[in-house]
């Protein structure tokens, strides 16, 4: 019956009465997962899978009911970062769920899935449950969500055939939107993935919808360009950043208008030409297309597709609509027109937010521009709707000079902090790069699955030059994003300035993506989005591992470094001391024996084991027989104990070894004098010498004053 | 205040003290040569015979005060002189028992026993200062084979704990 539900989609026919069952019977689905944290998740699935990671076929089996078809994906259900799944209750044929099985190297939005596993909200389709298994048998650990499958068409598929009135719009599909989004803007959560394809109806009556999921991938990553606000329609898909809630109006505007007039997404073909119409006309101009919508639903299209953030209509505003009392309409405001039209590149630019995106897309030509004109003046004269303060004028830093370095970094940062002036609340644009400010996280993990050593040191670059401090200073007062990171960000700034190179970078990527799995190359096949269950995958895979030293890669030590805290000195130390492995023993022990304490992660034999075999070599290498026995003994008594803070209490390598270069030093010293002593002594006595003859003479002289006395005492007896 | 540079006047005589001085640093005559001075000072006034068979008799010793040149000098002219006196002792006694005279002198130095007995006692001293050292040196040498016997041990054990890297005669241990 479940899997009836989702073959719906393929038929295109939906079942009325078995798509309002399926949702009900979601709400009603089993929340053992509402409490269950990621980490005790993956405990879970690593017990169900042997803990060895040898698979077994229950393992394609969720909580020991739900059978994953892996053979029947539905394509329409995935989204960037996880492939959609039927799946099959073999307890509850009634419930409709379908699983989403998390793609390796990408992240999603961890926080909302928790939020809500923890209390779904009406009109959604609510996760169920979440859990790290390995749905291949003996394959790779995955993340895999538990979701409510929808039970009917989505708004695309019936718009599609037939435009969806005014009417039906106001009666059905907003109500249920406004129920939807009210509930997840109640808790702070913007969905950030309102479209028509994910918004499906209840039923085959096309009655009630409800808003499909989004929490499988970062912010706004599948949504259409000009489905975004214009500020962010010019970033990357992945770098768009959860935004506001506003950004979901926007949305719902351009979704309900999609589908009134019958022009779905997929009909923009020249994203180009939509943006610069977009900012010539308005969005609601641009979408439209020409096409007329009077009446009510034209008013709330035209007031939610509201170029201006502060003056687009607000939930609250939609819903006093829904309600027949009609809001004021606001003006639109020009704050970005130039004063007069700008040439660059021989085209004529009059909207600054224009300007700064062909800027960056040719920012060696811009920089010239830039160093040509005289800044100061230009940007007073042009921009009159703003003060162009002195402090802008050092923020930015114009400079006649050109910038002589190989990389053009100088130019290319200088393009960066132009168009942060020109578009505060647009993406920040760097080298090609185009991402909001809170996505950075998810593009940096876009770069790092791809593999893109370009885009990895385009953002090595903008955290290590300096780069975004000075776009996060330019943008602060008029971009609220910047203003509500900034500490987020300058902290991510100070760790890259912290652990230079790529572990910088690494520890950013963990630090802003909390929801991601550690990478490690050498652990791929463990889903680990917690370090605790990091440090206790390393134990299980220590077992196996012929040395522990490549274990602590710098996926795991960033990871370490991100998520715990005070492990970054741990780790630094680790860092300094490769070159001595004494040293680097006694900090890879150090670091393990913390993180044992601070995760409560408890015995890990396995690591004990391996330190202790590691730790060995090492001790063997000290001077003192007595001390090496002492020590080897010591460990191979600590190494079954598991208890790493007691091995590195008891046995401190580098100072034992200090110790005993000392000892040995010193006892190096002692058998030197001793050798001297003995040479002199050993290679005998002559009478001609010093000692000898004085001590010769002296029993010379006590003879002959002994012969003296004897003789004076005959004469004393014979003159008696 | 600077120190005034020493002279090398003062320097000979600083030598001339050492030399004065016994290989050990002891100081022999001193206050008591000068007491056998004015003794036989005084004796050769009143008793000029029996100091002329002192200076007879102890001719030996006065040699070697005049020509040994080595820095025990005084513990070998102490020896010689012990010797030397014990065998002019019985003259002596003789002579002051008989009450000195040069006629009882010339008696004693006419006697061949007594010039054998005063110079042979002197003969013996120097001989026992020729020996005297190889006998020592003897002895010496075995009692430092016992201590270095000792140090042995004492070396082998540290070797035994430190290992063979220890023992280097050449290179001094670095410090940490």
């Amino acid at each position: 019956m479940a899997e009836a539900n989702l073959q719906i989609r393929k038929d295109k026919i939906p079942g009325p009465s078995a798509g309002k069952a399926s949702v009900e019977s979601g709400a009603k689905a089993p929340r053992s997962a509402e409490d269950t944290p990621d980490e005790k998740a993956g405990e879970t699935a690593q017990d169900q899978a042997g803990g060895d990671g040898q698979g077994s076929s229950a393992a394609t089996l969720l909580d020991g009911r739900y059978k994953i078809n892996l053979d029947r994906p539905l394509a329409w259900l995935s989204s960037p970062c996880a492939d959609a799944y039927s799946v099959t209750d073999i307890k509850d044929h009634a419930a409709s769920f379908y699983a989403l099985i998390m793609r390796p190297g990408t992240t999603h939005r961890g926080d909302v899935l928790d939020a809500l596993l923890k209390a779904p909200t009406t009109s959604l389709l609510n996760p169920v449950r979440k859990q790290i298994m390995r749905p291949v048998p003996k394959g790779p650990e995955r993340l895999v969500i538990m979701v409510q499958a929808p039970t009917g068409p989505s708004l695309s598929e019936v718009a599609a055939k037939n435009v969806i009135s005014g009417h039906h719009l106001r009666k059905y599909v907003i109500p249920s939107l406004i129920q939807a989004l009210s509930a997840l803007h109640a808790r702070g959560i913007p969905h950030r993935a309102i479209r028509p394809d994910n918004i499906f109806f209840t039923s085959s009556g096309l009655e009630d919808v409800v808003l499909g999921e989004c929490f499988s991938a970062p912010p706004a990553a599948a949504q259409p360009t000009h489905f975004e606000p214009l500020e962010r329609s010019s970033a990357d898909s992945l770098g768009r950043g959860e935004g506001s809630l506003h950004c979901d109006l926007y949305a719902l505007g351009a979704t309900l208008l999609s589908c009134h007039i019958g022009r779905l997404p997929d009909a923009v073909k020249d994203q180009d030409k939509m943006f610069a119409a977009r900012m010539g006309q308005g969005s609601f101009w641009a979408h439209a297309a020409g096409v007329e919508v009077p009446g009510v639903i034209g008013n709330l299209l035209r007031g939610l597709l509201n170029d201006d953030q502060e003056e687009r209509w607000t939930l609250k505003e939609v819903r006093a609509w829904a309600e027949s009392t009609m809001p004021n309409r606001r003006s639109v405001n020009v704050l970005w027109t130039f004063a007069r039209p700008v040439t660059f590149r021989r085209i004529s630019y009059s909207d600054r937010r224009l300007l700064a995106r062909d800027f960056a897309r040719n920012p060696l030509d811009a920089a010239i521009f830039l160093r040509q004109i005289d800044f100061v003046s230009w940007a007073q004269n042009m921009i009159t709707t703003e003060l162009f303060s002195e402090k802008f004028e050092k923020l930015i830093d114009v400079r006649r000079e050109g910038d002589l370095s190989s990389g053009r970094h100088g130019d290319h940062a200088l393009v960066a902090r132009a168009c942060a002036y020109l578009d505060p609340m647009g993406p920040m644009r760097y080298r090609g790069m185009s991402v909001c400010l809170d996505g950075i996280g998810p593009a940096m993990v876009d770069a790092f699955h791809a593999e893109d050593e370009t885009r990895q040191a385009i953002v090595s670059h903008i955290f290590d030059n300096n780069v975004l401090p000075a776009i996060v200073e330019i943008t602060l007062d008029r971009n609220p994003a910047a203003n509500a990171l900034q500490i987020e960000l300058r902290q991510a700034v100070d760790m890259m300035r912290r652990n230079k190179g790529r572990m910088g970078l690494l520890c950013i990527l963990y630090k802003m993506n909390p929801s991601l799995q550690c990478l490690s190359p050498r652990l791929k096949d463990y889903w680990i989005t917690s370090p605790r269950r990091l440090l206790m995958v390393l134990d299980h895979v220590a077992k196996n591992s012929s040395e522990l030293s490549p274990l602590l890669d710098e996926h795991v030590l960033a990871y370490f470094c991100a998520h715990t805290e005070q492990a970054e000195r741990y780790v630094r130390r680790l860092d300094i001391s490769r070159r001595d492995p004494v040293q680097l023993m006694a900090a890879v022990a150090d670091l393990l024996a913390f993180l044992q304490s601070k995760l409560k992660a408890g015995l890990l034999v396995n690591l004990s084991e391996h330190l202790v075999k590691s730790l060995k070599p090492l001790a063997n290498t000290l001077k003192s027989r007595t001390r090496r026995r002492m020590v080897t003994e010591r460990l191979d008594e600590l190494a079954k104990t598991g208890d790493l803070g007691r091995l590195t209490a008891i046995i401190d390598l580098a100072h034992l070894k200090m110790v005993d270069y000392r000892g040995f030093s010193e006892a190096k010293n002692k058998v030197f004098h001793l050798e001297q002593a003995m040479k002199r002594l050993r290679r005998g006595v002559k009478p001609s010498d010093k000692g000898a003859r004085l001590a010769g003479f002296r029993a010379a002289s006590a003879l002959g004053w002994l012969v003296v006395l004897i003789t004076i005492s005959i004469l004393s007896l014979q003159a008696q | 205040m600077a120190k005034k540079p020493t002279s090398p006047k003062k320097t000979k005589t600083g030598a001339k003290k050492a030399s004065a001085r016994g290989a050990g640093g002891k100081r022999y005559g001193g206050g008591g040569r000068l007491i056998a001075y004015m003794a036989f000072a005084g004796m050769l006034f009143t008793a000029p015979p029996i100091a002329a068979l002192l200076i007879i008799g102890l001719l030996p010793t006065l040699v070697l005060l005049l020509a040994d040149v080595t820095p025990e000098r005084g513990i070998r002219l102490n020896a010689m002189f012990a010797f030397n006196l014990s065998g002019v002792l019985p003259y002596l006694v003789k002579m002051w028992e008989a009450g000195p005279s040069f006629v009882l002198l010339m008696e004693i130095l006419t006697d061949l026993m007594a010039w054998t007995v005063m110079l042979g006692a002197a003969g013996a001293g120097a001989a026992l200062l020729w020996v005297c050292p190889v006998i020592t040196a003897g002895i010496q040498h075995y009692l430092n084979q016992g201590h270095a016997e000792r140090l042995g041990e004492q070396r082998t054990a540290m070797i035994r704990e430190w290992g063979e890297g220890v023992s280097s005669l050449e290179e001094r241990p670095a410090d940490p």
